[in-house]
C-alpha cells in the first residue's frame, strides 16, 4: 500500500515538476518581446509566482524521491527538502496574491475609461466614420441653405 | 497528538490559501475581453493549488494527530495529483497569455 502510493506520489511530483517547467518557458516567451509596461509587468509576476512555485513542486518531488531510498543520511536531507516545500510554497501563495492585485489594478485602470484596449481602435474608427458622415450633411445643408437664399 | 508546528502550519495554508483564491477570483472580475480566458483558468489553477497544497499539509497533520504512516502517504500522493491537474492547468494560462501577447511583440 505504501509503496503503490509513494510510487504515485513521485510520478505525479515528476510530472507536475515537467508541466511546471513548459509553463514557466510559455509564460518568459510571452513576456521576452514586450515593452517594460505593466502590461509586461503583470505577467513577470505570474512567471515570478510559478517559479517559486515550481522550486516548491520540486523540492517535494526531491522528497519523495529521498523518501523511497534508505541511507542514513537521507534522513536528513529529507528535512530539508521538507523545510523548502514550505517556505517556498508559503511564499508563492503570498506573492499570488500580489500578482493577483496587480492584474486586477491592470484591468481596473481600463474600466475607469469604461473602454477595453481591443474597442479603442473600432471607436476610433466609428468616430471617424461619423465625423465625415456629420461633415457630407452640413455641407449639403449649407448647399441647400445657399441655393434657398438665391431663390 | 497534535504538533504545534505542523497545525501552524495546517491553518496558515488554509488561510493563505482561500485568500489567494479569493484575490485570484478578485483578479477574473477586472480582466479586460483579451486576457479574460487566461485569467480564467489562472484563477481556477491557484485555486486547485491552494487545495492541493492544503491537502499535502493535512496529511503531515492527521498523520502526526493519529500517528498513522499510511494516510500521510495517501493524502501526499493525492495532493501531488490535485498539484499536478493546477500546474497542467498553468501550462494551459501561459499558453493563453502567449497567444494574447504576440500581438504586442516587438519585431
Amino acid at each position: 500500500m505504501t509503496d503503490a502510493t509513494l510510487l504515485i506520489a513521485q510520478i505525479s511530483a515528476s510530472l507536475t515538476t515537467v508541466m511546471g517547467i513548459l509553463s514557466l518557458i510559455l509564460m518568459f516567451t510571452a513576456a521576452r518581446k514586450l515593452a517594460k509596461d505593466s502590461y509586461r509587468g503583470f505577467i513577470m509576476k505570474s512567471f515570478f509566482f510559478l517559479l517559486f512555485a515550481l522550486i516548491g513542486v520540486t523540492a517535494m518531488t526531491v522528497y519523495h524521491f529521498e523518501e523511497g531510498l534508505s541511507y542514513p543520511e537521507s534522513e536528513e536531507r529529507a528535512e530539508i527538502w521538507e523545510n523548502l516545500w514550505y517556505g517556498f510554497m508559503f511564499i508563492a501563495i503570498i506573492f499570488s496574491g500580489y500578482a493577483s492585485l496587480n492584474i486586477a489594478s491592470f484591468g481596473k485602470k481600463f474600466e475607469s475609461i469604461s473602454v477595453e484596449p481591443s474597442r479603442v481602435k473600432a471607436v476610433k474608427n466609428v468616430k471617424t466614420v461619423k465625423k465625415a458622415a456629420k461633415g457630407k450633411s452640413s455641407m449639403k445643408s449649407q448647399h441647400s441653405n445657399g441655393r434657398s437664399k438665391r431663390k | 497528538m497534535i504538533d504545534v508546528e505542523v497545525s501552524v502550519l495546517f491553518a496558515g495554508a488554509i488561510v493563505l490559501g482561500i485568500i489567494s483564491s479569493v484575490f485570484a477570483f478578485y483578479a477574473k472580475k477586472y480582466a479586460i475581453s483579451e486576457h479574460k480566458e487566461f485569467l480564467n483558468f489562472y484563477a481556477q489553477a491557484i485555486l486547485i493549488m491552494a487545495i492541493g497544497f492544503m491537502v499535502h499539509t493535512a496529511g503531515d497533520f492527521f498523520s502526526a494527530l493519529y500517528n498513522n504512516e499510511d494516510l500521510e502517504h495517501i493524502l501526499e500522493s493525492l495532493a501531488h495529483v490535485i498539484l499536478f491537474a493546477s500546474f497542467f492547468l498553468f501550462a494551459v494560462s501561459a499558453n493563453k497569455i502567449l497567444k494574447v501577447s504576440k500581438q504586442y511583440w516587438f519585431k
